[in-house]
């Protein structure tokens, strides 16, 4: 298996966000984790990325152990991550945002060297823009972009750290429709390059590109499956809309 | 043995127990500010200041310790009110190190008024009663143990008012979660206001009390703001049972290490102890704030 | 098609893109060599002491500025480099170079050690911290009779600097002044160099937003752990620079006032700029001691400057004119 998760939990409290989740991702994959709101998807990124550690369970990627793992390392390894909120660099051009991402993949400490002659991340950088149809808004502010382009730069800086893994935490959130179709057609063509698990709250988006569909609620893995068994699953159903139909 | 308890450990640590809650009180105000506002009130120390020397001059007219505590604290307290509206207003919601850059300023401004208006020379006040008071064998100045016992009914005090009413309620609720108190209908600005007067009005009530024994002098401030972000920082940014805590526990590390080194020495060793701590629980002991 | 003809072509272009750059800092360093000879001698010392203590604003931008980490305890590195220089000069041996050559080692090991323990704690706990160790050091210092503790250390004797060619005689204030443009001038350069490096963008990154900066694979305790070094290290070198002019080293040059007062440099001159600090720190030496002679209670206004500038003035002096630059 690419990557999995073992029985992992954690709990804030009384609250047990994370419940014994148990699952696997091929490579080449796209997985998609879906559930009600305060189901506990995010708090898994989080466990799975190194922001908060897990109490039980372990979690493998790509034949590592990575359960607690930091963020940096993860990224080095090849584990990308995109936020729900988004969390790109405000204060910095929608440029040097990607590129300093690609910049992450630089291992030596260069402190008097020349950046325009980092031509590697410069490259990359230009590459993802133009794959996002940011090229137009390179030499903006970031914090002044729309919030459909602000999405696909989150998404962009995850991309520049060449991940062999991506983990998509609502790309499209308040996307319109076309940048939803646009995102769509993205993910498809990344799929040809890495695997990808992706939280999302639109249905449409999650059956057309998924291989696989995970469920959560109330922090359990309550189903998983193809797309076709889990739109059947009964407990799905009620989970979302509190009856049988 | 019994002879070292009774004529050295004992007056040392009561001693350590004076100073603990008169770092409390210095303490409170800021922790409370800090929990509340998220301002790291770097002048601080000059109300505590402002407030010995309120004391010091209304001495002069009033002749009655007890009623200028209370006029100096009014006082201080006012001029709270109108830094807090005037300065502070303008950058909330901005980064927090704007407030602790204004605050510097504000200390220097408020030293060098005082010594314009005091001049630079150390005032002495007299202490409202004199005397020893002799108890299980051990001689100790009645003052201090009346510091002791005021001190005690405003920790006490303040602890019911938080915890008891509707007010001090209010307060842990805007400290703990400001935007779902404002959202519940909480005019958090006045507050905000309050809680600011309120810091500083004890720093000034505590300025006065320690008058008789630390003296009155402009700089008097800085010493006492740098004890209080130790204590702060040791229990815990805003954490008003921290604060007790740590002060209690400096206070008798001060007053006990001066047993064996010298009390300049003591001093830097309360600077190990918050490194210490800082090292061990960044956060502080009862610290919740996790930023 | 690589060759030759290609290099050369971008050379030039390259000196035609920097040349206005070029023609400032030629200019700029005109007017400083130039400055000395319309300033009478206390305003030449003056003006020494200033640019002395510009180098030691810039060394906090860069992590203030850049990294967007606040120090309320920069100060014990300029003081501790002061002592160093004093004590190399003093008893070890009077020469100028070596003691500039051991100075960065012990800042840096300083900061280094200041810099790992505190680095757990975040935002205001850092601050306090290196707070706290200043604190430390100052008390520990005015306590070693050895230093000369409250006197401080004095006569110390300043040699004549080895230029290979030639010796330049450091007790007449001009050489001196000329000394320290050329201190400063390099310091500015290297640290220009610094913040446009690859390292210097994570930095920039780490101020906007740090927790991102991590997921992108940097180990941001490294890069906050070095760019603290390198602070303390210019910080070190402006101390001993600053004990070289006086001739003594005092824990003044540890107190926290002075931590205090090399913030107000940066802030009012405008943070993450370089340049502003530097400005900020002539304004404020220039000022205050104009001030002093005629107005004794002098902080006031200093203070008061001080407020209106974090009130209004976020981006310090500098940060304004940079901004009508950019032609917001």
């Amino acid at each position: 298996m690419f990557f999995e998760v073992r029985q992992v939990s954690k709990s804030f409290g009384a609250l047990k966000a994370v419940d014994r989740v148990t699952l696997a991702v091929e490579k080449g994959q796209v997985v998609s984790l879906i559930g009600p709101n305060g189901a506990g998807k995010t708090t898994l990124f989080n466990l799975i990325t190194g922001v908060i550690y897990p109490e039980k369970g372990d979690i493998f990627f790509n034949n590592h152990r990575i359960t607690g793992t930091p963020p940096y390392k993860l990224c080095r390894l090849g584990l990308s991550r995109s936020f729900q909120i988004t969390n790109i660099f405000q204060g910095m051009t929608v440029f040097e945002n990607i590129r300093l991402a690609s910049q992450g993949q630089v291992r030596k400490f260069n402190l008097l060297g020349s950046v325009s002659r980092l031509t590697p991340s410069t490259k990359e950088a230009e590459r993802i823009l133009d794959l996002l149809g940011l090229w137009e808004q390179r030499d903006e502010l970031a914090g002044t972009l729309s919030h459909g382009d602000q999405r696909y730069l989150e998404l962009g800086i995850a991309l520049a750290s060449q991940p062999s893994m991506l983990l998509l935490d609502e790309p499209t959130a308040g996307m319109t429709p076309m940048e939803t179709r646009a995102s769509i057609e993205l993910i498809k063509r990344l799929r040809e390059k890495m695997t990808i698990m992706l939280i999302e709250h639109d249905i449409g988006l999650v059956f057309e590109v998924s291989d696989r569909i995970m469920v959560m609620n109330q922090g359990g893995l309550l189903a998983d499956g193809l797309p076709n068994e889990v739109k059947n699953n009964k407990a799905v159903q009620v989970a979302y809309l509190g009856e049988e139909i | 043995m019994l002879e070292y308890v009774i004529y050295v450990l004992a007056p040392q640590i009561i001693h350590g127990l004076v100073w603990g809650i008169v770092i409390a009180l210095i303490a409170l105000g800021l922790t409370i500010v800090f929990g509340v506002m998220d301002v790291v009130n770097f002048a601080h120390g000059e109300f505590y200041m402002l407030g010995a020397f309120c004391g010091y001059s209304l001495l002069f007219i009033i002749h009655n310790f007890w009623l200028a505590i209370i006029m100096a604290g009014i006082a201080v307290g006012l001029m709270g009110f109108l830094i807090e509206m005037a300065m502070f207003r303008p950058l909330y919601g901005r980064d927090p190190i704007f407030h602790l850059l204004l605050t510097f300023g504000l200390g220097m401004i408020l030293r060098e008024t005082a010594r314009l208006i005091w001049g630079g020379e150390t005032r002495r006040v007299e202490a409202p009663v004199m005397g020893t008071i002799d108890f299980l064998g051990i001689t100790y100045p009645l003052y201090r143990l009346m510091i002791l016992g005021i001190g005690i009914l405003i920790l006490v005090g303040i602890w019911y008012i938080l915890t008891k009413t509707e007010a001090g309620v209010t307060l842990r609720a805007s400290s703990q979660d400001r935007q779902m108190s404002w959202a519940l209908g909480i005019n958090v600005a006045r507050v905000y206001t309050f809680t600011f007067v309120t810091g500083v009005a004890l720093a000034a009530v505590a300025g006065v009390l320690m008058s008789p024994i630390y003296f009155v002098y402009p700089t008097m401030g800085i010493d006492a703001i740098l004890r209080a972000f130790i204590v702060v920082i040791i229990g815990g940014m805003g954490s008003i049972a921290g604060a007790v805590v740590a002060s209690l526990l400096i206070g008798q590390v001060e007053s006990l290490a001066s047993l064996w080194i010298s009390p300049t020495w003591a001093e830097t060793l309360v600077f190990v102890v918050l490194i210490v701590t800082m090292v061990v629980k960044p956060t502080g002991l009862f610290g919740r704030k996790g930023r | 098609m690589a060759g030759k003809g290609d290099k050369s072509m971008r050379c030039l272009d390259l000196l035609r893109r920097n040349s206005n750059i070029l023609i400032i800092h030629i200019l700029v360093l005109a007017g400083l060599c130039a400055l000395p000879f319309f300033l009478s001698d206390y305003y030449r010392m003056l003006a020494i002491e200033s640019i002395i203590l510009a180098v030691f604003a810039m060394s906090l931008d860069l992590i203030m500025g850049y990294a967007g980490i606040a120090s309320f305890g920069h100060a014990a590195f300029f003081g501790v480099g002061g002592y160093a220089l004093g004590v190399i000069i003093k008893y070890i041996t009077p020469s100028i170079w070596l003691a500039f050559l051991v100075v960065p080692v012990i800042c840096g090991l300083l900061a280094f050690i200041i810099g790992v323990i505190s680095i757990r704690a975040r935002g205001i706990y850092f601050a306090i911290m290196t707070l706290a160790f200043a604190e430390v050091l100052y008390r520990i210092i005015f306590h070693t009779h050895a230093l000369g503790g409250s006197d401080g250390l004095i006569g110390i004797a300043v040699p004549n600097l080895n230029l290979a060619i030639f010796k330049l005689d450091l007790k007449r204030p001009i050489n001196f002044y000329y000394v320290a443009v050329v201190f400063a001038y390099l310091s500015y350069l290297v640290c220009f160099r610094l913040v446009e490096s690859p390292f210097g963008r994570v930095l920039k990154g780490i101020r906007d937003n740090e927790d991102r900066v991590s997921f992108l694979g940097f180990n941001v305790t490294h890069y906050k752990v070095i760019a603290f070094v390198v602070s303390g290290i210019f910080a070190g070198w402006s101390g001993a620079l600053f004990s070289l002019f006086k001739t003594f080293a005092t824990t003044e040059q540890l107190h926290f006032l002075l931590s205090g007062k090399v913030i107000v440099m940066n802030l009012i001159g405008g943070l993450g700029t370089l340049l502003g600090p530097m400005v900020g720190a002539v304004f404020l030496t220039f000022f205050e001691t104009i001030l002093s002679s005629y107005f004794a209670a002098y902080h006031i206004i200093i203070g008061a400057i001080f407020i209106v500038v974090v009130i209004f003035l976020p981006k310090g002096l500098f940060g304004l004119i940079l901004g009508f630059r950019k032609g917001k």
